[in-house]
């Protein structure tokens, strides 16, 4: 099962690696929220591309993400199928005017503006995709928590986030043991052999033992805390915090960028569009 | 008095944050994540039978609703960081609500470490975990796939719909079963009456 995790527990060599937490984490969401927002391919092709940049820069290794990449593009165009099943005609009622090529039978026409559209979405969700890998890639869970810090948000949350993320392997092997050993007591845990409902019983079965060792150690953790003394002050200081470099700044830049476009799209696009208008650009 | 009822109503709103509280929601977020990524049952294409909903139910009995609602949010954070399957901040946010609204126990005055939970309290946490899951994964995770991702909107309600059905039969058929057990746990720690 560890094996299975996409997120990284080491830090690693590569630039993006390297740099301060508060710098990835701004990274990413400046990117998704550029992602998010924008419907225009003029924005989105370039932020494509830049995630790309970042995800390769990482040099994953295509055997670690092998698994979930397909997995997305496989979800994805069966994702994609399903909408055009459902409304064939979903660009033309988002971009506003039609242009019918050909009809395959009854409402399903192909027109230019829905497959426009689709790809458009596909673009999304695949620059969306690209870039958490590199985030997931690229970041501790420490580092996660020095970087929610430095933009202030409350120290418990941070403790919240890397405590949590650094207790997960533990859970999974808590989790494993347990499977096996109520698999050796004659649980039955085939697929084939038992119906949903029975599995769902049985997924309890398994959970409640996990449950009551797992907050075990709540008291356990708690008291090593408070014995050294957490939550005492207002601040709070981080072994794991990196001072920005040369590097950081020239990547906070990016994040400047993409916050200005942003801003600019979110103002120009988002609140100036006259009614009626849709709200992806469309260049026919 | 009155005061004193308004600060003791934020309080359980918002959960005594002492480093108890911190490592709970920490642990439970974790285990949420764990439970959502890999011990799910698959029901139908993309829609799975997940019994991490359990987690918001027990973090909120014992602590109230933000714990639990946080508990959601970091949780689904967790699962997406671990898969590195994309982010989706529509479902984190509908998480955050659903898991949120769950852990209204205390509100209503299920007071579990007291040992104080009855038909009354549960038929509340039934109708409440209902109207959660229905706004939260309903409509707002569907309307904001709509507006972040552009999906097709026919198609993402269903998906809302769904996994309203699936959490609700897990919050519910086995989260009642929990907290009952938990009370009696806790009955036995608080016998004693005030006088």
């Amino acid at each position: 099962m560890e094996n299975s995790f996409v997120i990284s527990y080491l830090p690693g060599q590569h630039l993006i690696q390297k740099l301060n937490g508060t710098t990835k984490l701004l990274l990413l969401v400046s990117s998704l929220s550029l992602i998010m927002i924008s419907f225009d391919i003029r924005i989105l092709i370039p932020t494509f591309a830049l995630n790309i940049i970042f995800l390769i820069s990482v040099k994953p290794k295509w055997r670690q993400i092998r698994g979930i990449t397909y997995f997305i593009v496989f979800m994805n165009l069966f994702n994609i199928l399903l909408m055009y099943l459902v409304s064939p005609t979903i660009g033309v009622s988002e971009i506003g005017h039609s242009d019918v090529w050909f009809s395959i039978i009854g409402r399903y026409v192909v027109t230019p503006e829905t497959l426009f559209y689709l790809s458009v979405r596909l673009l999304k969700i695949f620059s969306m995709f690209i870039a958490s890998l590199w985030f997931v890639l690229s970041i501790t869970p420490s580092e996660l928590g020095v970087g929610l810090y430095r933009l202030h948000v409350p120290y418990k949350i941070c403790t919240v986030v890397s405590l949590g993320l650094r207790s997960i392997p533990d859970i999974s092997r808590n989790y494993r043991e347990i499977k096996n050993s109520l698999q050796m007591r004659g649980l039955e845990l085939d697929k084939k052999r038992v119906s949903v409902f029975k599995r769902l019983k049985q997924s309890v079965t398994i959970l409640i033992p996990l449950l009551l060792s797992t907050f075990e150690r709540v008291d356990v953790i708690a008291s090593a805390m408070d014995l050294r003394l957490y939550g005492i002050g207002k601040k709070r200081s981080y072994y794991s915090y990196k001072k920005p470099t040369r590097n950081d700044q020239f990547f906070r830049l990016i994040v400047i960028i993409q916050l200005i476009v942003f801003a600019i799209y979110l103002v120009v696009v988002v609140f100036l569009r006259p009614a009626g208008a849709g709200r992806v650009w469309y260049p026919w | 008095m009155l005061i004193e009822k308004k600060e003791s109503y934020s309080k359980k709103l918002l959960g005594s944050w002492d480093t108890k509280t911190v490592v709970s929601v920490a642990i439970g977020a974790a285990l949420f994540g764990v439970l959502l990524d890999f011990v799910s049952i698959p029901v139908f294409t993309n829609t799975k039978l997940s019994v991490a909903y359990l987690i918001p139910v027990f973090v909120g009995a014992l602590f109230g609703p933000l714990p639990a609602g946080l508990v959601g949010l970091f949780g689904n954070i967790f699962a997406d960081l671990l898969a590195g399957s994309g982010f989706w901040p529509d479902w984190w946010i509908g998480n955050f609500i659903a898991s949120f609204v769950i852990g209204l126990l205390p509100l209503y005055g299920a007071r579990i470490k007291d040992g104080i939970f009855n038909v009354k309290h549960a038929t509340i946490f039934t109708i409440t975990t209902i109207i959660g899951l229905l706004i939260s994964f309903g409509f707002i995770s569907p309307f904001l796939n709509t507006v972040f991702y552009g999906g097709e909107k026919a198609i993402n309600f269903a998906q809302g719909w769904i996994a309203v059905v699936s959490d609700g039969i897990v919050a519910v058929v086995a989260g009642l079963p929990l907290l009952y057990a938990l009370t009696r746990r806790y009955k036995k720690n608080s016998n004693l009456t005030k006088e």
